[in-house]
């Protein structure tokens, strides 16, 4: 699929047409109930802001939803972990501001055309060309379901490599922007 | 507890956890998957600017 033959990305409207979105097993239904019941509601409380990928229709935009990403700005808590006597990193940083993907999801019909590595891409962009310069921004993090962990680290993500995270139902899973822009 | 977080809300590390953060940011090099994604999506991102701008006027 290209984009703008076959689909368009954009800020989701009220006036999208989300109820047809669907996510194919019953362990996805939150992500549907989700882009039905509180993406908007989100986006206008400024909580938070959804992009959605628009399948175009005869070539216009009739706001069929295929796909979507919410993002939120986040923060990277570090500072209870600091043990002065064996970590030589402290007196840095109490905390770390990052943006969060908090949702994910390609309707079960247009997976397999790498809309989800879109999103990816299109997180990194907005997290080093737009919160970065204007108000610092180091890590694009999720807390990634399981069945999504392979996802995403064959789009850059790293996992915490802890026994405790690797084997938690949620894994923490970062890029780096300072490493990404700089190495 | 080590590892704190919310689908809408912070990360809270402590203990190993934020140990083992700290050297991953100080001593991970940068992910090639992630700098092609970079430049993807800025592509992407022209694409996206383009279009709006054909579609508003």
């Amino acid at each position: 699929m290209e984009f703008g033959s076959d689909y368009i990305v954009r800020p989701i409207q009220s006036t999208d047409s989300l109820i047809p979105f669907k996510t194919g097993s019953q362990e996805f239904q939150p992500l549907k109930a989700f882009l039905r019941n509180q993406a908007i509601e989100f986006q206008l409380a400024m909580v938070a802001q959804t992009y959605v990928c628009i399948l175009l229709e005869d070539g216009e935009d009739k706001g069929k939803v295929i796909g979507y990403l919410t993002l939120t700005c986040s923060e990277l808590d570090i500072k209870n972990g600091y043990e002065l006597s064996d970590c030589p990193y402290a007196n840095q940083y109490d905390s770390l501001p990052a943006v969060k993907i908090a949702r994910l999801a390609i309707d079960a019909r247009y997976r397999g055309n790498k809309l989800g590595k879109m999103f990816v891409a299109l997180a990194l962009d907005v997290t080093t060309q737009d919160i970065y310069p204007t108000v610092g921004c180091r890590f694009l993090i999720t807390d990634a379901k399981a069945n999504a962990v392979a996802f995403y680290k064959t789009e850059g993500f790293s996992e915490l490599n802890t026994v405790k995270n690797l084997t938690s139902p949620n894994p923490v899973m970062f890029i780096d922007l300072f490493k990404t822009l700089n190495e | 507890m080590a590892i704190k977080s919310s689908t809408f809300g912070r990360i809270e590390l402590s203990g190993k956890e934020a140990a083992r953060f700290l050297v991953h940011m100080n001593e991970d090099k940068a992910n090639p998957k992630a700098k092609e994604n970079l430049e993807e999506g800025k592509a992407l991102r022209a694409k996206m600017r383009a279009w709006q701008e054909k579609h508003q006027s």
